[in-house]
């Protein structure tokens, strides 16, 4: 089905309901409904036409057009097709139908627009905050235009007593609280578990601790051109997919063309950041499972990938190369054997440890049964990367919607039907012997030329848009670019894959015990973000004082406005 | 008398040191396995004498008492196992000087079993106190794990008992070291004592009482300060007798100290190789794998000992 059909069948079904349509990128379209029509016609195209939900993207029109958009964004994996339903709601009391009931996977997505940008989502079951903290005062949304980045809310009432309402514990089950800070999870994030003995019942979740407002950031305070190395920042494992999803959708928003040599060097890029992400994330897994010379043996072996990265970028990590329009730095041809060698040992490597694993009784009955999340609830919540192959769904951004050089030398899409941690597991193990067979390929077929596109006109027109994902390690990354005035975007909306996975977690815990809960955690590779609190002991005397919530606030917000010379 | 007070002093002291050696060690075995370089050997003292110097939180009396109940069960158990040495007739081992154990002639391996869940209990009773739900999971698991590998370890007692036709640990020593060592003489029971080691030690693939990336260390996660420094003393204390009774009932003790140390470092040695290639297993697996392997050759064993008498 191409794009013209399906907005013809749209049409067809809505009728006056479909009041305009934009298709300026082929197969990638919006088009703008009445707030009546947007929850039919997102179940149309998720029950109808097989359409995967991805992102919600709120944004403040207030100055052009007195109201805010609501882009939900769709993807038809198969047709390649990026579809925009896009509504605009009034300002004065905004609100939407949401489409949740009828899109289960949207659930977060408009909880987070309802934070943010203040747009009441009617009919939510669970409307509670998303994003925001719970001592943030009411009616104030941080995506609208009239906050400025850096603006402080007024501290609560200090009595810090603000509480989030958790769901109550069911009926003869007690809770235990795993997070924010717990040994497994390194970053902040909070889980409720509600255990009858040992097995777990039902869980609640709390996360967003550390809201770093890089979106804001990106249309406030950014320019086109250093969104890039901030979007690289996103993750401190997989920052390079970011940055080449904001450039990607940044160029064909702009109408600019990378030159292939700089789409290669990307994809050798992306897939040198999958093996070393794969490498971590086994390590990891191993040590979740008490299995510490996995944890030992693949990060030596993931070493020399590192120093390679270093010699190509100047980093480990955070190789800072991508820009608008192609990539800063060219790879040397003399690199190329290095390169081979490198990933060719790790091959080598990755081959025992696989056969290892595969014969390993222990971590078979670990793993095998375990945090089941069956095909049909992984694609009712539009779980992306290895924790949606894992069950069987055939979603890979590489394959549905090709970018950097992926059109050319194309990956293969490994999915596993077991549906289990241990069908996670092996999707992950195959998909790092891909990566060095699209190294190996990838390599023999780049181009030689230019890295930089040159015909880059002087002036942004406002009002153009793109949207672009990249196959992260962990699953797809959106980015969804409109452009605006003064050199930067109006919207910069980025959706990470663990935003998507992390709601099929519930799912996947329930009726499992405590002692499954880490690894089935752990088996989506999640990525939150890292931030901590202070206790503050006076050695001298031994005294500790703990400092309160309002305290923290009091301080950070001294320190960062010493930064800010104010 | 002076001997034997000495002695009573002496074992003890042996079993510390030991003890904290063997932790130690532990580290250094398993850095190795990793290729890393791994702490110094006298690394548990530093940490121990860090511990005692923090600021330690307790939860009131019975959170205290656990900690005081569990080293001392295990300090009296020391007692009554032969730490080396032989009972023969002086002459026949010339490097011989009696047996090096202070209650030698009261109770044997019966007390020895009792004693040995002293330890789970009072801390038990301890992290209960506490009221930490990972505590108390992580207590539930202990209470279970014990039950899991205390089949097998009766039955291996009873076929050992059966053999020799005594409950005294110094009789049953000194019988092998006339003939022929207990893994010899009932092989099978030594080979389900061997599977259940790791449980009754706590490491891999049975850590999972103290699973810190499960339930936060279990029972420890409240207890910091000289209370986990004395823990940490406890569990390498219960290591010892684990590892101390393993050498008497099966390999013959020791005639002299040395010997028997050589052969407590050797048993260790294996189980941390063992453990340092498994991954951890959930606690229906631990039941299912002591009740089928190790309780199979235990009573197998046992049939064979009491049908060829």
């Amino acid at each position: 089905m191409t794009t013209a059909e399906l907005v013809r069948a749209l049409r067809h079904d809505f009728g006056a309901a479909i009041q305009s349509v934009e298709e300026p990128v082929s197969d990638k379209v919006r088009v703008a409904v009445t707030p009546e029509s947007v929850v039919a016609v997102a179940k149309s195209l998720y029950r109808d036409y097989g359409a995967r939900f991805l992102i919600t993207a709120g944004i403040d029109s207030r100055k052009d057009r007195d109201g805010f958009d609501v882009d939900h964004i769709f993807s038809l994996d198969k047709e390649q097709i990026f579809f925009i339903v896009r509504t605009t709601v009034p300002s004065d009391g905004p609100h939407v139908a949401a489409i949740t009931p009828e899109v289960p996977a949207a659930a977060w997505a408009e909880r987070e627009l309802q934070d943010l940008l203040g747009v009441k989502a009617d009919g939510l079951l669970d409307g509670r905050r998303l994003i925001l903290p719970d001592d943030w005062p009411e009616g104030v949304h941080p995506l609208r235009k009239d906050i400025k980045y850096g603006d402080w809310p007024p501290l609560g009432d200090g009595t810090g007593e603000a509480t989030y309402p958790w769901k109550p514990a069911p009926e003869g089950t007690s809770t235990v609280v795993v997070g924010p800070f717990f040994p497994v999870l390194e970053e902040p994030t909070q889980l409720r578990l509600y255990v009858d003995g040992e097995r777990v019942i039902d869980c609640d979740y709390r996360g967003f601790y550390n809201h770093r407002a890089i979106e804001k950031m990106g249309d406030s305070e950014l320019t086109y051109n250093e969104i890039p190395f901030v979007a690289e920042r996103i993750c401190g494992i997989c920052g390079f997919i970011h940055s080449s999803c904001y450039c990607e959708a940044a160029e064909e928003a702009l109408g600019i063309t990378a030159p292939r040599r700089a789409r290669y060097i990307r994809s050798l890029m992306l897939e040198l950041e999958r093996i070393h992400s794969h490498m971590l994330w086994t390590g990891i897994a191993g040590h979740i499972l008490g299995f510490d010379t996995v944890l030992m043996q693949t990060w030596r072996m993931r070493e020399p990938l590192m120093w390679l990265c270093e010699k190509i970028s100047g980093n480990r990590k955070t190789y800072g190369m991508n820009i608008i329009g192609g990539v800063r730095r060219d790879i040397s041809r003399d690199l190329y054997p290095e390169i081979l060698s490198v990933v060719e040992k790790i091959e080598q490597e990755w081959a025992q440890l696989y056969d290892a694993v595969q014969g390993d009784t222990i971590l078979k009955a670990r793993l095998v049964g375990v945090g089941m999340l069956p095909e049909e609830t992984a694609k009712a919540l539009a779980a992306v990367g290895p924790t949606g192959r894992g069950s069987n769904q055939a979603i890979d951004a590489r394959a549905d919607h090709p970018y950097a050089a992926y059109d050319e030398v194309p990956a293969k899409v490994i999915t596993h039907p077991d549906c289990d941690n241990w069908a996670r597991v092996v999707v992950r193990l195959e998909e790092t012997l891909e990566s060095v067979r699209w190294i190996r390929e990838g390599l023999k077929e780049m181009p030689d030329g230019p890295v930089m596109a040159t015909d880059i006109a002087e002036t942004v027109p406002a009002g153009h848009w793109g949207v672009c994902t990249v196959e992260a390690p962990r699953g797809e990354a959106i980015h969804y670019l409109v452009t605006g005035g003064d050199n930067r975007p109006d919207r910069w909306r980025v959706r990470a894959p663990t935003y998507a996975n992390l709601q099929a977690l519930p799912s996947m815990i329930k009726d499992e015990t405590i002692a499954d809960v880490p690894i089935t955690l752990g088996s989506m590779d999640p990525c939150f973000s890292c931030t901590e609190r202070v206790e503050v002991v006076n050695m001298r005397s031994g005294e500790a004082e703990t400092l309160t919530h309002q305290e923290l606030l009091t301080r950070s917000r001294a320190a960062t406005e010493r930064l800010r010379g104010r | 008398m002076v001997t034997r007070i000495i002695h009573i002093v002496l074992s003890p002291l042996i079993a510390l040191v030991v003890a904290v050696f063997l932790l130690g060690l532990s580290r250094i075995v398993i850095a190795r396995i990793h290729r890393r370089y791994g702490p110094p050997i006298y690394q548990p003292i530093i940490d121990i004498i860090r511990l005692m110097n923090q600021q330690s939180i307790s939860h009131g009396t019975l959170f205290e008492l656990g900690v005081v109940l569990a080293l001392a069960g295990s300090i009296v158990t020391v007692l009554f196992i032969p730490l080396g040495g032989t009972n023969a007739p002086p002459g026949s081992y010339p490097l011989a000087h009696g047996l090096l154990c202070p209650l030698s002639s009261s109770g044997g391996l019966l007390v020895v079993i009792y004693l040995m869940l002293f330890g789970p209990v009072s801390i038990a009773l301890g992290a209960g106190a506490s009221e930490n739900p990972n505590a108390s999971i992580g207590v539930s698991r202990k209470m279970l794990l014990a039950l899991a590998y205390e089949v097998p370890f009766l039955l291996v007692i009873l076929a050992i008992m059966s053999h020799y036709g005594t409950i005294s640990i110094a009789e049953i020593v000194s019988r092998q070291q006339d003939s022929a060592w207990g893994v010899f003489s009932v092989p099978l029971s030594a080979v389900a004592a061997f599977l259940i080691l790791p449980a009754m030690l706590g490491i891999r693939p049975f850590d999972l009482v103290g699973a810190p990336q499960e339930i936060a260390s279990g029972p420890l996660a409240e207890y910091g300060g000289r209370y986990l420094a004395l823990l940490t003393i406890q569990n390498g204390i219960q290591v010892f007798v684990v590892i101390a009774l393993f050498v008497n009932l099966f390999l013959g003790g020791g005639v002299n100290v040395i010997t028997f140390l050589l052969k407590v470092f050797a048993v260790f040695l294996a189980a941390e190789l063992v453990s340092a290639v498994l991954p951890r297993v959930r606690i229906e697996n631990a039941l299912r794998f002591c009740w089928t392997w190790p309780t199979g050759l235990a009573l197998a064993q046992m049939i064979i000992t009491v049908v060829s008498r």
